[in-house]
């Protein structure tokens, strides 16, 4: 096992290039569960976030040669998930649907918060979670994959720089006008 | 919007204002902020409850996006994507037999590869056809052999031609008394012949000097 994480993600691919469907197997298994986070705090859909990431190894796996070791391998597999994520969303636009059985885990069995002011207690800090969630995905496209991809995903500015093809100091600005709004979108709620 | 200027013991300090304590709570936050604008915008923290009150939150909001929980992928998730490469590599296969042979599917380079090959065995074959050519057409390889050890053929030279009778014989050796008699005739060709020189044939004369490099 700990052989396995010795090996970088560049070194997965390079032998997946040369043929090695095990390397495949292992870049799955590290990146399935960020990628799928990353998606469904995007979409708020388990079902859709889940065909995503499927779609994302898919591309991988038939566009494995495509890989260039310029970039890190990280930066051009989130670079799949957020374009194919911002295609569904398109698609979602067109069709102005909402389906609720498709709700993630902290969606389920609740009701749509109220405006009155919450009492300060443990029950809040979990419908907190879900308030910050639905605020999420009410954030502009830009603002919305800047905060998941920092505050959720934790990466660095220089990554996220590459992965939405911005400066650096587009990323900060829009970083910190995603928490702004954020914010802005709770208070809202909570009918400060 | 321009910031607040105070006067702290007589000295001039500049206040940021809440517009621009908006635009910084990240970088405060990221420690990506020079000492200066450090030293403002606490100063404005402490000052503005606000802009305070927002910091805070904006912090809170920070750590609750990453203790969100994390949302992991099905367990059929493998199964469906196995499914899904399995599918498209079948559909790959099935296109490209119902393709079939497609002059569309030949690289370009190909058709170069085939045009430089083709000019290659033409140039190989008028060659061919050249050195054929070149040789005595039907002679059985030991003569032609023969023929080229042989020395060149040297022509004879050509006969000059001298008219009969009319003309007195030359070189006769005469007694001396008669010879002061024997007056040359201007119009003896042969005598002309010995002043005017002689015309050789030139294929001749390569081939006597073949003959002379040859021994």
């Amino acid at each position: 096992m700990e052989d396995k994480y010795k090996i970088t993600d560049e070194e997965l691919i390079a032998r997946f290039q040369a043929g090695d469907e095990s390397a495949f197997e292992e870049i799955v298994h590290r990146y399935s569960g960020r990628l799928m986070n990353f998606a469904y705090r995007f979409l708020m859909d388990h079902e859709e976030a889940e065909d995503v990431v499927q779609d994302t190894f898919l591309k991988v796996y038939q566009n494995r040669y495509a890989y260039k070791e310029i970039a890190k391998f990280s930066t051009w597999i989130y670079t799949i998930t957020g374009n194919l994520a911002k295609t569904i969303l398109r698609k979602r636009r067109n069709r102005q649907l909402f389906f609720f059985s498709r709700l993630g885990p902290e969606e389920k069995d609740i009701e749509f918060p109220s405006t009155n002011k919450l009492p300060e207690s443990s029950f809040e800090e979990k419908y907190d979670d879900k308030m910050v969630q639905r605020a999420i995905v009410k954030l502009p496209e830009q603002f919305r994959t800047a905060i998941i991809l920092r505050d959720i995903q934790d990466l660095s500015y220089e990554e996220i720089s590459n992965i939405i093809d911005a400066p650096l100091g587009t990323v900060k600005s829009r970083i910190n006008r995603a928490r702004l709004r954020l914010q802005e979108e709770l208070e809202s709620w909570k009918g400060k | 919007m321009e910031r607040q200027v105070i006067f702290t013991g007589g000295v001039k300090q500049f206040m940021m204002n809440c517009y621009q304590f908006k635009n910084s709570i990240s970088s405060y936050i990221e420690e990506d902020i020079n000492f200066k604008r450090r030293k403002e915008y606490e100063e404005h923290l402490q000052g503005c409850p606000e802009c305070r009150l927002l910091h805070n939150r904006i912090l809170q909001n920070k750590k609750r996006l990453a203790s969100l929980p994390k949302v992991a992928v099905s367990d059929q998730f493998m199964y469906h994507l196995q499914n899904k490469i399995l599918a498209d590599r079948n559909a790959r296969i099935r296109q490209s037999l119902q393709n079939g042979f497609s002059f569309k599917r030949i690289p370009s380079f190909a058709y170069g590869f085939a045009a430089a090959l083709l000019a290659v065995v033409t140039v190989f074959f008028i060659l061919q056809s050249q050195g054929v050519d070149s040789t005595t057409s039907g002679v059985p390889p030991v003569v032609q052999e023969q023929i080229n050890q042989q020395p060149p053929f040297v022509s004879q030279p050509p006969v000059r031609q001298i008219a009969p009778a009319q003309q007195p014989i030359k070189n006769v050796l005469v007694a001396d008394d008669t010879r002061s008699q024997i007056k040359p005739d201007s119009s003896d060709k042969d005598v002309q012949e010995d002043d005017q020189p002689v015309r050789h044939n030139p294929d001749y004369q390569n081939q006597i000097r073949t003959v002379k490099k040859q021994y």
